[in-house]
């Protein structure tokens, strides 16, 4: 019995690596392939695009401000109507945590790909996208804080003649509030460091990654561009002809910090 | 008849009052300081993600045309035959939904077994020195940094295409995350255990295994399962770089406008990813009555 967990993790371990069809021999290669990549990554060098690299790095920063707060203003209306203590309609709590849970089971990579669809490329896709879905976050999050707090203190606001508003400001939220703030200053530290995914700096970065012959360096630029183009000239009008479509073709041997977008 | 309720002469009161104004003005003043700078923030941080609300305004309409347009068309007459037209194929993305689940319970495996390794190398009561803590410490933050995706683009070009890659950016990434978890429970550990261990003559080995371990067992494994459930939601994406998992399918059909076929993978994922959620939440309340949000 002492053993029958360890035993069970491992077995179940064991038999996803035989059905993912994981085998020993890819990880010999594919370190010296690290190696060999890693190898090839110093000494760092900015190749010419710092200030690409600055400005995407600002819009990072942008995207994670933004959408942490636009998430967390969405969420608190949100958090109360899915929160027991404040909500006492069943079914509109019930709807709420429904909607939370599938704004949740969606990850932020799949509202940015929506998202793109609907405003066009660039760093605003991604703080909605990063609003959107970490709304859903938050949403429950803040309704476990709004349960976890004592019912007395709005007793004692509306006892002394106070509204259900007034209980809210001066009875929940004092409770409320460092926990949330916490909250949030964790998710936007952390939407920093994941904001890379939801979209601006990828472009420069997907670029980087893809080109198989490392030494051959053309222009980011370049490269991210003609992916873009192609993937709008393949996939056809459906989604892309309402991005902006006014969209100026690049000068290349400018490294105007647009480039990379247009 | 008024009743006596005795009141402090009007010099006094106009006094304390005056106070009392001047202590609320404050905190309003600083209140609304914070919100300026706030807004300040917004703004500037508005510029340079260009938000660009009329644009969003104008397209709103796309967005719920876009989920109009993924929903399936299902009629009453012919229920069966629409839904089953719809999930024309259940049982290639289950199979690979069954994949995205195991990439993430390996990941999370491999995370968590380096985390518990190493966090007691990292902990400030525990370490056995300060330089080897300071070793530790900088790979865990190395780690979490760098994002899941981004590891899996990096490893689909060395390991090549397939679940290996994903397995090993979502164990590395949890790996960060679970050592900065792991090493927070270590610390606050109660060291009378361990300094038992220690006066008695114990090493190093058998301070962990015997004093520290025994506390921190059902916290570590709670944080294991709660990195689980996120890590479900991550594997589901890797396949968007090629590294294993439902993600290949679902970033195709999004990319090709195979309408149904998005939103069918993704009430799949919901699905999924609920259940995981409701499963691990019961075992992680069973095993820690009192939890700590991360």
């Amino acid at each position: 019995m002492e053993f029958g967990l360890p035993l069970a993790t491992l077995g179940l371990a064991f038999f996803s690596i035989w059905w993912l069809g994981i085998s020993i021999e890819q990880i010999g290669p594919g370190l010296a392939a690290l190696a060999k990549f890693i190898a090839l990554m110093f000494p760092p060098s900015t190749g010419g695009h710092l200030q690409l690299f600055l400005k995407a790095m600002g819009e990072t920063l942008a995207i994670a401000f933004l959408g942490t707060l636009t998430a967390a203003i969405l969420a608190a209306p949100l958090g109360l109507l899915a929160a027991k203590n404040t909500t006492p309609s069943l079914l509109l709590r019930f709807l709420i945590r429904r909607l939370l849970d599938t704004i949740r089971g969606i990850d932020t990579l799949i509202w940015a790909l929506v998202f793109v669809g609907v405003v066009g490329l660039g760093p605003f896709a991604g703080i909605l996208a990063m609003a959107v879905s970490d709304t859903g976050a938050f949403g429950k999050l803040f309704s476990e804080a709004v349960e976890a707090t004592e019912a007395r203190e709005r007793e004692t606001v509306v006892a002394g003649g106070g509204t259900g508003w007034m209980a809210v400001r001066f009875g929940l939220l004092p409770q409320v509030l460092p926990v949330i703030a916490s909250q949030i200053l964790y998710f936007f530290e952390s939407n920093t460091r994941s904001a890379t995914g939801a979209s601006g700096s990828p472009a420069p970065r997907q670029g980087r990654h893809r080109s198989p012959p490392p030494r051959s360096r053309r222009p980011v630029a370049d490269r991210s561009n003609t992916r873009v183009r192609s993937r709008r000239r393949l996939s056809g009008p459906p989604i892309w002809h309402r991005s902006r479509v006014p969209r100026p073709l690049c000068d290349w041997a400018t490294s105007s910090p647009r480039a990379n977008r247009c | 008849m008024t009743a006596g309720i005795p009141t402090l002469p009007q010099n006094r009161l106009d006094l304390l009052l005056a106070g009392y104004g001047q202590q609320v003005a404050r905190r309003r003043r600083q209140s609304f300081a914070a919100l300026a700078i706030l807004a300040v923030l917004a703004v500037v941080a508005g510029r340079y993600g260009e938000v660009d609300l009329g644009n969003l305004l104008n397209h709103l309409s796309g967005l719920t045309s876009y989920f109009g347009r993924i929903l399936p068309k299902l009629s009453y007459a012919n229920f069966a035959s629409d839904v089953a037209g719809w999930y024309w194929n259940f049982l290639g993305w289950l199979k690979l939904l069954f994949d995205t689940v195991l990439i993430a319970y390996l990941g999370t495996l491999v995370g968590a077994a380096g985390a518990g390794l190493l966090a007691f190398f990292a902990a400030a009561n525990l370490a056995p020195s300060r330089g080897l803590r300071w070793c530790v410490k900088r790979p865990f933050e190395f780690c979490r940094t760098v994002p899941d995706i981004v590891f899996a683009l990096l490893f689909v070009s060395a390991f090549g295409l397939g679940p290996l890659a994903g397995v090993l950016a979502i164990g590395i990434h949890s790996f960060g995350t679970l050592g900065k978890l792991f090493t927070e429970v270590v610390e606050n550990i109660d060291m009378k255990p361990v300094e038992g261990v220690r006066s008695s003559g114990g090493r190093f080995v058998d301070a962990v295994r015997f004093g520290a371990l025994p506390q921190i067992l059902p916290n570590l494994a709670s944080y294991a399962l709660l990195r689980f459930e996120i890590n479900v939601r991550s594997s589901s994406i890797v396949g968007f770089v090629g590294a294993g998992g439902i993600g290949q399918d679902l970033f195709v059909a999004i990319r090709k406008f195979y309408y149904t076929d998005v939103s069918a993978i993704l009430l799949m994922m919901i699905v999924t990813v609920a259940t995981i959620d409701l499963l691990t939440e019961r075992i992680r309340h069973r095993l820690t009555p009192v939890e700590r949000t991360p």
